[in-house]
């Protein structure tokens, strides 16, 4: 039996913690392959047009999987954690994959975590014996906080690893939704643009895990987005530990939380007193114009470096 | 006298400013909502951020130019943003430097105590006895305005002089807000719904019956939505709005205590095409478009702010339930960009074809003779 994943959304979180559940319970595993213009083109004809990048891009995924699999596995992730939503987007994700992609109806094996049950472990035990694996073959324990997709991705640009970090290199710290900054696709590549500009990068992701819950936590009201508390406890942890020089925040046009959440962060980044550059992702983004903002940014640190 | 002041939402700043006056403090009531409230609003708001946040921010710098001192504004746990309009707009207003207290309603983080602290501290008149009065009146006048709201778009479809009921409701809103004791309230509710009953109709032809779905603060606050109702009931469609008021309060604020599990029944009707709550208004449009289909209405009219997420979701949702159901919808989506005449054009539009497509079926004036099913 084929299980296919679409590497979209938060595959870049769980996807190792799936593909490994599906594999020790006996499945082959199909993993979609890194995003292309042509999945977005997919994705973008089959969603109404409001939609986002990412869920267009998913979509995109689900339609390219579809014939190599027998089951595609859509993530239902309502809550994973306790007092936290994703997005409205992510709660009706398996409709928005009915809707725009009737043809894939049948395949769709749905893994709903949340609002009440956030086990994972017992969505995808559902999930297995709905599809029809039997009950002793399905492994009784998972590890959900294997972020590795995210780091491997990152590791395919070259990104150097911890221990060759260089004194003296300028630090930037990439804030956003884990879609958005390893989708090479979505957000055009930007890493490799800055390696070859010559700086340190750092990911939320790469945040050892004692930092987690200390950013939000010092926010006034508790925030009810996951990705964004994440994304709070990483800029506490870039600014107060790494020390960065200043923060690239990547989003999909239109994002609903990151329409708040990035204005927060943006008051908190210049309370710090560091330069922020918002960049916005949709179908259209051109190449030429993220490369011209990146080379101002980068060079505008160089010159903030030198004069402070 | 403490100056509170609160955001508009349709015609709830009637009710409100009673509330406030009863429990001791001097309301500030927005003035209405034009184009320099809302860019005043947009100016400082983060760019992607919904329409309503905008339009709020510019209410409450409006009234600041009044002495308002204090914004009273709801709170909620999401997933929709409306939870952290209260926190944003604070930071906002903060930054351009405007300096005014904030006061968010919201179900207590720690112990029910913290509420009452903060209720005991700002409001005079914190009584039990106080506390009830004052929402009771409150309540009293947010229903007959509802009631009445609800009368009107019925005859304002089948009115005979154009322009009639429109007025009734801007004198009844008048009125209402002006009277003070239970027994002049009550009054000036019989006296007006009275008036609209004799407002003299059409009694020949069956109205096209259209449905108003969508988030909230679009289909309620008629100042952003080019005042749709009064536009659509004055080309003759009997509108029916899904959302009221109380309604909302009602089923946010009471029945999720009472009844955890309120809203099986729209889950329910809205199971073929979206299965869980979307957070915001998204399941209650899917809902009430199946329920109009079903019963026959003649279209649809889907009402959102640029970037609603909960509305998008149900956006994808609705070409299914309007091929299943052969009901036709109009997708409107709002921000400070929508001008007037587009809206107009998109409106009438769609009107004349509900129209088309209900005489080519035989249906119009002829239909109330073969009647029997």
């Amino acid at each position: 039996m084929k299980i296919g994943i679409p590497r979209a959304l938060l595959y870049y979180w769980y996807g190792f913690t799936w593909r490994t559940f599906w594999e020790e319970a006996g499945a082959e595993v199909v993993v979609s392959g890194p995003t292309e213009r042509s999945t977005v083109a997919i994705g973008s004809k089959a969603g109404v047009d409001e939609l986002c990048l990412p869920i267009k891009i998913f979509l995109g995924h689900v339609r390219q999987i579809a014939d190599q699999a027998d089951w595609i596995m859509i993530p239902h992730l309502i809550k994973v954690e306790t007092g936290a939503y994703l997005c409205p987007k992510f709660m009706g994700l398996p409709d928005l994959v009915y809707h725009a992609l009737p043809d894939v109806r049948d395949k769709v094996c749905v893994v709903t975590v949340g609002p009440r049950n956030i086990d994972m472990l017992q969505s995808l035990k559902g999930a297995a014996l709905m599809v029809g694996i039997p009950e002793r073959q399905i492994p009784k324990t998972l590890d959900v906080n294997n972020r590795l997709p995210a780091l491997y991705e990152l590791a395919k640009s070259g990104y150097p690893r911890q221990s060759d970090l260089q004194r003296g290199r300028l630090r930037i710290g990439i804030l956003g939704h884990p879609y958005c900054i390893y989708d090479r696709c979505f957000n055009l590549n930007v890493f490799d643009k800055l390696n070859g500009l010559d700086v340190d990068i750092f990911t939320p992701e790469m945040m050892p895990g004692n930092m987690l819950g200390i950013g939000s936590g010092r926010l006034h009201k508790e925030l009810f987005w996951s990705l964004g508390r994440f994304q709070f406890d990483a800029l506490e942890w870039m600014i107060g530990k790494l020390k960065v020089d200043g923060f690239i925040h990547l989003s999909p046009f239109a994002c609903g939380p990151e329409a708040i959440i990035g204005d927060m962060l943006e008051r908190r980044i210049k309370q710090a007193g560091l330069p922020i550059l918002k960049l916005l992702f949709e179908e259209h983004s051109g190449e030429a114009g993220m490369v011209t903002r990146l080379e101002a940014f980068i060079d505008l640190i160089h010159y903030r470096s030198r004069v402070c | 006298m403490l100056k509170v002041t609160f955001p508009h939402i349709g015609n709830s700043y009637i009710p409100f400013r009673t509330l406030l006056m009863e429990l001791g403090v001097e309301p500030v009531i927005p003035p209405p909502i034009t184009q320099r409230t809302i860019s005043l609003g947009t100016q400082i708001a983060p760019e992607f951020a919904c329409f309503p946040l905008k339009i709020n921010l510019g209410n409450y710098i409006e009234t600041m130019e009044k002495g308002a001192e204090m914004i009273l504004m709801a709170g909620g746990v999401g997933p929709c943003r409306f939870g952290y309009y209260g926190e944003v707009q604070r930071e906002i207003l903060q930054d351009a430097g405007y300096e005014i207290d904030f006061l968010v309603l919201e179900a207590p983080k720690t112990h029910p105590r913290e509420l009452w602290e903060k209720i005991k501290r700002i409001f005079p008149c914190h009584q039990p006895h106080d506390l009830i009065r004052a929402l009771r009146k409150a309540w009293i006048k947010a229903d007959l305005l509802d009631q009445f709201d609800r009368l009107a778009n019925h005859v304002r479809a089948r009115e005979l002089k154009r322009g009639q009921v429109s007025q009734l409701q801007a004198r009844f809103y008048h009125q209402l807000d002006q009277a003070v004791l239970l027994d002049e309230i009550q009054r000036v509710a019989r006296q007006f719904m009275e008036e609209l009953k004799d407002v003299p109709t059409r009694k020949d032809e069956q109205p096209l019956r259209v449905r108003l779905v969508g988030e909230i603060y679009m289909v309620l606050e008629p100042n952003v939505n080019f005042h749709i109702e009064r536009v659509l009931g004055e080309m003759g469609v009997d509108v029916e709005r899904t959302i009221y008021f109380t309604d909302w309060v009602k089923d946010t604020l009471l029945k999720s205590i009472y009844d955890p599990n309120w809203r099986a029944q729209m889950l329910a009707v809205a199971r073929p095409y979206l299965k869980n709550f979307v957070g915001g208004h998204g399941l209650e449009t899917v809902a009430h478009t199946v329920e109009a289909g079903v019963n026959r209405y003649d279209g649809v009219i889907q009402l959102a702010p640029f970037t609603c997420m909960p509305e998008i979701v149900a956006m994808q949702a609705l070409p299914a339930v309007s091929q299943d159901l052969d009901i036709p919808y109009l997708t409107l989506i709002i921000d400070e960009h929508a001008a007037e005449a587009g809206i107009m054009t998109r409106l009438e539009a769609f009107i004349d074809l509900l129209s088309y497509q209900r005489n080519s079926r035989g249906g119009g004036k002829t239909r109330e003779v073969v009647s029997g099913y």
